[in-house]
């Protein structure tokens, strides 16, 4: 990958996805078992 | 009720019996793999394709012995027998192999054992007693049917026994030699199959190091896990659609010999053959195939004419039976033969093509909205990869990519179930493997926040997996009965389990609550009202007349029955002997079986202390 700002800009989109995956999929799933 | 055991013993038989039906697989498939005309493989091609083959006989010999009315021990077995010695007495000329050795390093090794772990967990959870809705309702349920009368009859009350069967083909193979573990563990091979065929792909078009992530990437899919320990059919299509594409790939260039693709007809066939949704694959892959070959006609006769001789099978029967070859679907172009069904009833966020843009966004964060499995948000992540620059070997990138684009947007159109889409996880799984190695191979500090975030999903997914598993162990190391287990984790179970045990077998029973027949107890006469639902809608006939004139003994509803069956047992005098609830999350069912008084009478309850309870 030549750009350096495409690599964080794909670091930062992962990092988003990633948390509202978990606020969205696991904390509900985690708190359900609970 | 006949198959419900599981336990250390039973489980090692079954192992022992999927160790044997495999390696009659390997055996018959490489035989008739050699009559392909095919580039050289590599070792782990030839066993990728010899056991895919090796399956889709043994599901087509089956499918021989059940329309032939053959369907016993002796002729099975004596079919497996045959797929033993062909080999020894046909020589075929041996496709040409490659041994390649692949340096793996430590990490390399580490991940794979990582891929070995999820195996034998999904593998521990399927050799659990059966549960689940499509499965107990027609994956094992079919077969079971055809087991009982001996032959694949056209059954009229379902809508199902005319459908493509292979994979229940193999299901009926393991409950008439084991049960349903080994049924199960028919679907779960499915899983690693598929990781290999992805690790193979991969490694011959891009290299081991993406290989070995795109497996990764395949295998870390919570709905290919979940989806691997239920006797259902989405791995094995997903199988056969990737296999076809790999076939179609294989020789390379723009290929015009009409032989290059007959191994891809072939697996279009074991496609169509596994599911209806298979036709996508084979009008995508026949469209393709002709734009590379150029319309030319012999190319087009041998792929369309091998997937309709290895897969057509289904459809004529089908027609012949009932007047359309896929029926109940499309009646009215079929001559009224079937009936309207909404396959996509409360499922999905829309269908517009903006629905379809914010598709791969909300499965990734909504799975509840999709039918409740979870694709996970890896392939989400990697999405904007899409726009890198990557240097992409040649033509294949460029199939892949448009194959999965147009069969995603086939699915679309017919399901946004998202099992289905495990069919298209494995090229997105290809896709991912070959970006994120790209990503790993740059020098900048951001490839440590993208590695911390992949490794955060692949470590919440294991636990989700190992959690998943849990309640499988104690049945599975014997610490449970099998009935006992059932009775907490199967809704249908324990309605069932009460008719057998106390009402008399002759007593004429009504199921009016549930559609998961499987543990339906074969010595009693029971009508299940969804079978027979369309037909009286059909003949105009109310539910409240129809049970008046069948004066049933018992009848079984729950709280999602039909209001008409609870008011008849209301007002016609029925009492109730037997109630209780199941949850499912998030929803908890309200069960109960009345009896008519004259069996009360008759003492055809057979256990009075249970009515009492009420």
């Amino acid at each position: 990958m030549k750009s350096r700002w495409a690599a964080w800009l794909l670091a930062i989109w992962m990092g988003v996805v990633w948390a509202v995956y978990v606020m969205q999929v696991i904390l509900p799933k985690i708190q359900g078992k609970i | 009720m006949e198959y419900i055991a599981a336990g250390p013993q039973v489980s090692l038989y079954a192992a022992l019996l999927l160790i044997l039906a495999l390696g009659a697989a390997v055996r018959f498939g490489r035989m008739v793999l050699g009559f392909f005309t095919l580039p050289v493989l590599r070792r782990g091609e030839v066993f990728l394709f010899s056991i895919a083959l090796g399956l889709l006989a043994q599901s087509l010999g089956l499918l021989g012995l059940g329309v032939a009315g053959l369907l016993s021990r002796t002729a099975v077995g004596a079919l497996y027998l045959i797929f033993f010695a062909a080999p020894f007495l046909v020589r075929a000329s041996g496709a040409a192999q490659a041994v390649e050795s692949v340096r793996w390093s430590l990490w390399d090794r580490a991940m794979a054992c990582g891929l070995v772990f999820v195996f034998f967990l999904a593998f521990v959870d399927a050799l659990r007693p059966s549960t689940g809705v499509d499965a107990l309702a027609y994956h094992l349920y079919i077969p079971e049917e055809f087991l009982r009368i001996g032959r694949m009859d056209f059954l009229p009350l379902t809508r199902e026994s005319l459908w493509p069967f292979n994979t229940e083909m193999l299901f009926m193979a393991g409950l008439l030699f084991q049960g349903t573990a080994l049924a199960q563990l028919f679907h779960w091979i499915f899983y690693p199959l598929i990781a290999m065929a992805v690790y193979l792909l991969v490694r011959r078009f891009y290299g081991s190091k993406q290989a070995l992530w795109a497996a990764v990437f395949f295998v870390m899919t919570p709905a290919a896990f979940a989806q691997s320990s239920y006797p259902y059919v989405d791995l094995s299509l997903a199988f056969f659609v990737f296999l076809s594409v790999y076939a179609f790939l294989l020789p390379g260039g723009s290929p015009s010999r009409a032989g290059d693709y007959a191994l891809c007809g072939v697996f279009c066939g074991a496609a169509i053959g596994t599911k209806l949704l298979g036709l996508g694959c084979f009008g995508l892959l026949f469209l393709m195939a002709a734009y590379r070959a150029r319309w030319n006609l012999k190319v087009l006769g041998v792929f369309a004419g091998l997937t309709l001789m290895v897969g057509g099978g289904w459809y004529l029967r089908s027609w012949v039976l009932a007047g359309n070859p896929v029926y109940p679907f499309f009646h009215s172009f079929f001559g009224g033969h079937g009936w309207f069904i909404a396959m996509d009833q409360n499922v999905g966020m829309g269908n517009g093509w903006k629905a379809f843009l914010l598709f791969p966004w909300n499965t990734a964060m909504f799975p509840v909205k999709f039918g409740g499995q979870m694709i996970g948000p890896l392939f989400l992540m990697l999405v904007p990869a899409l726009f890198y620059p990557f240097r992409l070997p040649r033509s294949h990138s460029r199939d892949m990519i448009i194959f999965t684009l147009a069969f995603t947007i086939f699915l679309f159109t017919q399901s946004q179930h998202m099992r289905f889409y495990i069919a298209v996880a494995p090229f997105l799984a290809v896709g991912a493997g070959v970006a994120w190695t790209q990503i790993m191979g740059q020098t900048s500090l951001a490839r440590y926040a993208s590695a911390l975030a992949v490794g955060a999903v692949l470590l919440m997914h294991t636990g989700i997996y190992v959690h998943r598993t849990q309640k499988a162990w104690p049945v599975v190391l014997g610490k449970i009965e099998a009935r006992d287990w059932l009775t907490q984790h199967e809704r249908s179970f324990k309605g069932f389990d009460y008719i057998q045990k106390h009402v008399a077998p002759d007593a004429k029973v009504f199921n009016g609550a549930e559609v998961r027949y499987f543990y339906a107890p074969l010595t009693h006469r029971i009508v299940h009202h969804p079978q027979i639902d369309v037909g009286l809608k059909k003949a105009g006939v109310l539910l409240g007349d129809y049970l008046k004139k069948n004066d049933f003994d018992c009848i079984w509803i729950s709280d999602s029955s039909d209001p008409a069956m609870s008011d008849f047992v209301k007002t016609h005098g029925y009492q109730p002997v037997f109630e209780y609830t199941f949850t499912e999350k998030p929803d908890t069912f309200y069960n109960q079986i009345y009896a008519h008084p004259r069996i009360l009478a008759a003492e055809k309850i057979l256990n009075p202390a249970l009515t009492e309870k009420i």
